[in-house]
């Protein structure tokens, strides 16, 4: 039988009207000499495999991976057919969007599907590769070869009795990994424990977010896919460095790229006369005034990293307490209110960290109205008035915490896929082995992305999760379900202020039994998923990486502890001058509070939180929109 | 982050062996573990999904023969035996770790954990008396205690699954239970095994239950092609959503589908 030509093929298509993909288009045709048919299959842009077969001179089209209930292609990737002479059946092998080699057969004029990996045991395929396959009429066996996330050759291969195996075949003869696979960004920034956040997309399109540090030369180092297009930032709180990020676009050879590091430095000048000045922190500079005057004999200044607080008090020789009222430094006339009483004062500011009133009671006689009810005939008396901060020590360190979280208040059920799913998690003790599998963090299928959002919904309203109380130390100790990152900018080198808020490691809330015992599971510390140097004596710097919801209905717990798919995390690094180090990260606060100093001064709500249970990227925070620029006093939504 | 302790000759055991073998020690050992944990969980998945696919069969019977084999904890040896045993290996080695343990789940007498109001509804959190005096009195921490007690009833199910028809006296005990997590999952079995005689039986446990939890035990009701089952179930789950989605699964995947 003739073998039909492409241009055939896609006539065929349009015959039959069969979805045909535009994008990595994936054809393979066999002359099935088993059951005496031309069979042709591709991925549609449903991503299915679809099969068209001749029977009686006419083309049909089969939806193999409807069929057979498999998963579907995964992009990028391409499928193989073959007519396996030696078992009797047609295969196709494709690699799902699990990642996993999958094989379809026919037996008894039937498809099936077989998960070759899981079967076999072999790794999972490596992203954006393809797989080659043959029929092995010497060795009597069926061969699928792919590359695996090891960058390894791997064969499948059938042998006793139809029994699927995996061969390394790359670690069988001792050859090197597969080459295209991977390149290498490198560098030396000269200092070490710089953290360097690399993200980007992969050649497929994949997103890519890795993070790694200087060693003690300060060099560095990451291994990506070739071809894909990546930015690395290197950040050390207290440093900046030239050039500060790199970026490469589809580069297939290794790369380096060094960079210089320099110490940022903070001062502070102020002018004595006025009880005025500036704080200078290498990049902005802030007027520090009294913008309402000293009415309480206080004023703060806040900086998006911290604050400088003036405080201005005074005594009079008999014990009197002033408060200072429309101070005014020049002329130095105060009205205390009171028509015709008039208290009349000088200040003079002989250094820095001391000022001196000297303050003239114009009131004759008794009865005065004077602050601190005293009745002097005339007051004429020295003071002295003294400014606790700005500190001796200049603040250098900018101390940024967010506490961010899901508010479970804020979470609708979706509707499940499965209504028996739901009626299992909302009658406690109707404990299937699905839940309690679930529950022990094994691996559970539900049966759906629908059932997936239901049930993690489910589990996030029912760990009761609500606002954070006004002081993260006290969060952590009850074991709230909360996530924390701490950022603190150092021009030094130096963290400062470290027992603002005692941080160990992350810790997560209980989670509810799905089993529906209505026991809390106890606090969990967040395992090292993606953090870097965080610890629990407060001498680490927060480096959290992404995390999201687990893909396959797995429970929140297992999500947590599971070490390979870590909860809500984010990244949000400010440099000294209180700005973003790495904009384009990721950074997912369904909810998030933002204490400045130990002090709360700005809480924003939850970002959708119907797309934040089904893993839209809508509900996203990024650290763009952490309100630094408005001085952490307003939301960004 | 790339795992760079994989390459290690324990791990590269784990890819012919599907549980560890005994001894092996090695700094990754934990990661090592729970890859082949992941899989051995990822096989048994397979095969509850397709367990009369023929190449499932071929495949996953040696490898999970071997599994059993180095299995070195009771409820993984209980976990693969049930799949054996559902894809039909009769082998006594098998049917008496699982008849065991079913055994000793319907002859539990230990009370259950949950507290319901009048109207069959169970109070959230709360622990009921008897519960509490026996956890006393077996020296037993509270969470563990109430988390086995509940977990009893899934325990069961994997002999449920099984469908060996040596199982119909346990199951049959297993109505009874006080306990009805074991209840519901000895009907399932029964529903399994499709015997028509126990659908009274089924019945009366799921009406003898609190409210809240009468469904649960009655959904194997509609795996039966019984006019009185039918009628119960009918009757006994009363979201009529759940009713028509355990009837489609019952439809498309038979009795298991509704496991």
């Amino acid at each position: 039988m003739k073998r039909p030509s492409l241009i055939a093929i896609c006539a065929m298509v349009a015959t039959l009207g069969s979805p045909l993909r535009g994008e990595h288009r994936v054809l393979a045709s066999v002359v099935d000499t088993i059951y005496n048919t031309v069979r042709v299959q591709y991925v549609g842009v449903d991503s299915h495999v679809h099969g068209l077969y001749l029977a009686s001179g006419l083309w049909y089209d089969s939806d193999l991976t409807a069929t057979v209930g498999g998963p579907s292609v995964a992009a990028g990737t391409s499928i193989a057919n073959v007519v396996d002479t030696i078992y009797n059946t047609v295969r196709v092998q494709y690699i799902g969007v699990d990642s996993h080699v999958h094989g379809l057969y026919l037996s008894s004029g039937l498809w099936y599907d077989a998960d070759l990996t899981v079967i076999a045991g072999g790794p999972s395929v490596a992203a954006g590769t393809s797989i080659a396959n043959v029929v092995d009429t010497i060795y009597n066996t069926m061969r699928v070869d792919y590359i695996g996330v090891d960058s390894h050759v791997h064969e499948l291969y059938i042998s006793g009795g139809g029994i699927w195996y995996d061969s390394d075949l790359t670690a069988t003869v001792g050859g090197p990994p597969v080459i295209s696979l991977s390149l290498a960004i490198s560098g030396n920034l000269s200092l070490s424990g710089v953290t360097v956040n690399l993200t980007g997309t992969g050649p497929n399109g994949d997103p890519v977010s890795l993070s790694a540090q200087t060693d003690s030369a300060g060099n560095y180092s990451f291994f990506v896919a070739a071809g894909g297009t990546y930015t690395a930032v290197p950040f050390l709180s207290g440093y900046t460095f030239s050039p500060a990020s790199w970026v490469f676009n589809g580069v297939t050879v290794n790369q380096t790229a060094n960079s210089t590091a320099s110490a940022q430095t903070g001062s502070l000048t102020q002018n004595c006369n006025d009880i005025s000045g500036t704080w200078t922190d290498g990049n902005y500079t802030y007027a520090l005034s009294e913008s309402a005057g000293m009415v309480t004999g206080t004023d703060t200044l806040i900086l998006p990293y911290g604050s400088v607080v003036w405080t201005v008090s005074g005594q009079t020789t008999d014990g009197s307490v002033y408060l200072m009222r429309n101070y005014n430094p020049n002329p130095t006339d105060t009205d205390f209110g009171t028509p015709d009483q008039e208290d009349d004062f000088t200040l003079t500011f002989p250094t820095c960290s001391s000022v001196t009133a000297t303050l003239t009671n114009k009131i004759p006689g008794a009865g005065s109205s004077f602050l601190g009810g005293g009745n002097p005939s005339t007051v004429n008396q020295s003071t002295t008035w003294s400014r606790s901060s700005p500190p001796t020590t200049q603040p250098t360190t900018a101390d940024v915490t967010v506490v961010a979280w899901v508010d479970a208040s804020q979470i609708t059920l979706p509707t499940p896929q499965t209504p028996a799913l739901a009626g299992k998690l909302n009658t406690p003790g109707a404990c299937t082995l699905e839940l309690k599998d679930w529950a022990q963090n094994q691996r559970t299928d539900l049966n759906g992305q629908a059932d997936t959002d239901y049930a993690n919904a489910w589990l996030l309203i029912h760990s009761a999760n609500g606002q954070p109380y006004n002081n993260p130390a006290s969060e952590l100790a009850s074991g709230d379900f909360r996530l924390f990152n701490r950022f603190q900018i150092v021009s030094n080198g130096n963290i400062a202020r470290p027992t603002v808020i005692p941080h160990g490691p992350p810790v997560v809330g209980w989670t509810p039994d799905p089993c529906g015992s209505g026991i809390k599971l106890p606090a969990q510390a967040h395992p090292n998923n993606g953090y870097v140097g965080i610890d629990s004596s407060s001498t680490g710097v927060a480096q959290l990486n992404e995390g999201r919801l687990g893909t396959t209905g797995r429970a929140i717990n297992h999500t947590i502890n599971g070490g390979t798919t870590p909860w809500i995390w984010s990244v949000i690094e400010f440099n000294s001058a209180g700005n973003i180090v790495i904009p384009i990260d990721h950074a997912m606060f369904p909810t998030y509070s933002i204490y400045l100093n130990g002090n709360l001064v700005l809480t924003c709500p939850q970002s959708s939180p119907s797309a934040f249970i089904t893993q839209s990227e809508s509900y996203q925070r990024l650290p763009s929109q952490i309100p630094v620029s408005s001085g952490l006093t307003s939301c960004h939504n | 982050m790339p795992q760079l302790n994989r390459l290690i000759p324990c791990c590269l055991l784990m890819f012919v062996s599907l549980v560890t073998p005994a001894g092996c020690q090695s700094v990754s050992e934990q990661t090592a573990k729970d890859e082949a944990d992941f899989k051995l969980h990822s096989l048994l998945l397979e095969v509850r999904k397709n367990p009369d696919d023929p190449l499932i069969k071929l495949q996953a019977i040696p490898r999970l023969q071997e599994a059993f084999t180095n299995a070195l904890d009771a409820p993984t040896k209980v976990n693969i035996a049930s799949a054996l045993v559902e894809l039909g290996q009769k082998d006594d080695v098998y049917w008496s770790i699982l008849s065991k343990r079913a055994q000793e789940i319907v002859d539990s007498t230990a009370p259950y954990p949950l507290v319901y109001d009048a109207n069959g509804k169970s109070i959230r959190g709360a622990i009921s008396p008897e519960f509490s005096e026996w956890i006393k009195t077996n020296n037993l921490s509270q969470n563990e205690a109430v988390f086995d007690q509940l977990g009893l009833g899934s325990d069961l199910s994997l002999v449920a699954i099984a469908g060996d028809s040596r199982g119909l006296s346990i199951f049959r005990k297993g109505l009874s239970s006080p306990n009805y997590g074991v209840r519901a999952m000895a009907a399932r079995g029964l529903a399994v095994l499709q015997d028509k005689a126990s659908i009274p039986l089924i019945i009366e446990a799921a009406r003898n239950a609190p409210l809240e939890i009468q469904w649960f035990i009655a959904q194997p009701l509609v795996a039966f092609e019984d006019s009185r089952a039918r009628a119960a179930a009918d009757e006994l789950i009363p979201d009529k959503a759940i009713l028509e989605d355990l009837k489609q699964r019952a439809k498309e995947k038979g009795p298991r589908g509704i496991l």
